[in-house]
């Protein structure tokens, strides 16, 4: 399927360079981009009529600063201008990026730059206040602050994009031939930031990290070295590297990104090392699951993304060995195997280069995440102990605590309609403005679910809305995600649906699956819970002249006593 | 390595690189015969890239600054970028210059 997203780049200067780089990406999830006609940006961004802007779901509007704020050319060029007038002028600048963010999903908005030969005044540039640098930072700074306020709008660093062209990278001579402000390696890092910016807000960015051991989470060969021997932290280079390696792997963990390992090791003896070495900084709860053993890694690590209800497509496996990395990438395409160094010295920063685990927000639940998981494991090994699923569900106690949506839970809302796959009926992506402007019309609801049970809680898990039409509602979302699945948490999120659309008076509730290459378990759960309709097989029809039926093992409360 | 391997190989580095912004069935061959410029070749933005990246490209492989933009240089009708040897045969002059 190709879910190529439309992309318009805005720009002041020729920036048919970036849209080639994006275009010449074969990827089916990349973007389809196009330039708007150049030198003209604030006509183009004002004016949604242009053609350029047709099914256009995503822009970027990169431009040079002497190019859209006067204040800063006449600076640059030596005249005193008050640096209040230059954020007067960025402050309408942003006003008119804010009329264009309202026509797409979402703009991105690259930080303006001067090149590197440009010294300003000199060494007092940041100091005085006719200087370029501290206008820019100032510029910069406003910039950032009006388009916090924009919630579809993404500021990008393009300053690192501009380091990545090294010297060379304000290329005078392709100005002057082409208008081109920039050297190719500058636009090849800035297609490659949009590029993981737009796949992040279809919810395709990588969630689950799988690790080898020896020499990938410590030097060493912890079966033979054992755990005096392997190196890790302490007075060595090698065993700094390990550390600082480590400690940006939890870094991930706290913006919600898994851990998982698999090694092959004894399981007791890694297990061991990673209990008792000193300065390890990944502890065994930091660990979402793990396969230590000698059997395929391929195998194990589709044991690993089963355990944790993911998709492979959720995945990126590293492993020092070349070996090892060409069995999954040959066995399981779907998972992203990034060449790794031999390097040891450089593990952090090519882990830290890696642009697949981009998300578009950052919620509470995020940062808990390998925490929940965690439970979930304790949660599952009490399974073991009981003799069926249902007694066991029984002595979970889960509640689920239903709640309109509102200013307080949306951004976690909005993460969770673009980001969840397999339990989403219609899969239906929007930005959070789009959301509010969908709620604004009193036929439409949506509710949100905050799971707890005997272990913990966790977290704001699923989402369901419906629409009236006539003399039935309409489920439109319908949406749990994975780490919560297969606990009648669905069934109870339908039967809050069932009685919400009782209340409203309609005698049916529809539902009509939109099938995804990943939404099969919800297509599953709807053939179990609700009728088929005979002449369309993925659309499921509930009678609402019967009662709805919550189910025994869960308890239902109201979040805020108004989910009706 | 001679003068002539050297601009040669410059040319292919610099094809290399400007193929990472064409689609599949646009790619350039690094060949002799190569069309760079007109008919199957780069269009103008494409020759100016290509002009760019091969200077950069010359300068680490000779040692020397080499401009290929001279007044009056006809882009679209080919002339010493009709094809990637009469291109080696235009640099070998202007490095001997």
């Amino acid at each position: 399927m190709n879910n190529k997203q439309k992309l318009l780049i805005v720009s002041d200067f020729n920036a048919d360079n970036l849209s080639a780089y994006l275009n010449a990406d074969q990827d089916t999830q990349g973007v389809d981009a196009r330039t708007a006609p150049f030198g003209q940006p604030a006509q183009v961004l004002l004016d949604g009529s242009m053609a350029c802007w047709e099914d256009v779901r995503l822009a970027v509007v990169w431009t040079r600063p002497e190019g859209v704020i006067d204040g800063f050319r006449r600076l640059s060029q030596g005249e005193p201008i008050f640096q209040s007038e230059i954020l007067d002028q960025v402050d309408q600048w942003c006003v008119i990026l804010q009329s264009a963010a309202e026509r797409v999903n979402a703009i991105f908005v690259p930080l303006w730059t001067i090149p590197a030969w440009d010294r300003g005044l000199g060494f007092i540039d940041l100091k005085h206040e006719q200087g370029i640098a501290a206008a820019l930072m100032k510029m910069n700074a406003r910039l950032l602050d009006n388009l916090a306020k924009v919630p579809n709008a993404y500021p990008l660093d393009a300053t690192r994009w501009l380091r990545s062209g090294g010297e060379s990278a304000a290329a005078a001579k392709l100005w002057y031939l082409g208008k081109i402000p920039f050297a190719n390696p500058v636009f090849m890092e800035a297609a490659k930031e949009i590029k993981a910016a737009s796949q992040s807000l279809l919810g395709a960015g990588r969630k689950l990290v799988i690790l080898d051991l020896d020499d990938t989470l410590w030097g060493g060969i912890i079966g033979d070295d054992g755990i005096d021997g392997v190196k890790l932290g302490g007075h060595d280079p090698v065993g700094e590297a390990f550390f600082d390696f480590q400690t940006a792997l939890r870094t991930l963990l706290r913006r919600g990104i898994l851990l998982a390992i698999v090694s092959k090791n004894e399981e007791s003896v890694a297990l061991h090392a990673i209990e008792n070495h000193p300065e390890m900084v990944l502890k065994k709860e930091n660990f979402a699951a793990w396969r230590i053993n000698w059997n395929d890694k391929a195998a194990n690590v589709i044991e690993v993304v089963e355990e944790l209800n993911l998709g492979l497509q959720s995945v990126v496996f590293i492993d020092d060995n070349p070996a090892e990395r060409d069995r999954v990438r040959e066995a399981l395409p779907e998972v992203f195997v990034p060449d790794w160094p031999k390097d040891k010295t450089q593990y952090t920063t090519t882990l830290k280069s890696l642009s697949c685990f981009d998300q578009p927000t950052l919620s509470g639940e995020d940062a808990a995440r390998s925490k929940l998981y965690a439970v979930e494991r304790e949660r599952r090994s009490s399974q073991a102990s009981v003799a069926s699923v249902d007694d066991w569900l029984k002595t979970l106690n889960v509640k689920v605590t239903c709640e309109v949506v509102n200013d307080q839970n949306m951004q976690r809302t909005i993460q969770l309609l673009n980001k969840t796959n397999q339990m989403n009926l219609t899969t239906r992506r929007l930005t959070e403005q789009e959301l509010r402007d969908w709620l604004a019309d009193e036929r439409r609801q949506l509710w949100t679910m905050r799971i707890s049970d005997k272990f913990g809680d966790l977290g704001l898990t699923g989402i369901c809305s419906m629409q009236v039409q006539g003399d039935e509602a309409q489920v439109v979302d319908f949406i749990l995600s994975c780490r919560v699945m297969g606990r009648k948490i669905e069934e109870a999120m339908l039967a809050i649906l069932q009685q919400n659309a009782q209340r409203r008076g309609v005698t049916k509730l529809v539902a009509q699956y939109l099938p995804t290459q990943k939404n099969n378990p919800c297509l599953t759960f709807f053939q179990k819970a609700m009728a088929p309709c005979p002449s369309d097989e993925n659309r499921f029809v509930f009678d609402l002249l019967e009662p709805s039926t919550f189910p025994e093992c869960v308890t239902v409360a109201d979040g805020a006593e108004n989910h009706e | 390595m001679s003068m002539a391997e050297n601009i040669q190989n410059a040319i292919y580095a610099a094809i290399e690189e400007i193929n990472l912004q064409r689609l599949p069935d646009q790619q350039l061959e690094a060949s002799t015969d190569t069309v760079l410029a007109g008919d199957g070749g780069l269009d103008s933005l494409g020759l100016v890239n290509f002009v760019v990246l091969l200077e950069e490209k010359l300068a680490s492989a000779t040692g020397r600054e080499v401009s290929l933009i001279s007044d009056g240089m006809d882009f679209q009708s080919g002339g010493v970028f009709a094809s990637v040897s009469t291109l080696c045969d235009h640099i070998a002059t202007l490095v001997d210059g």
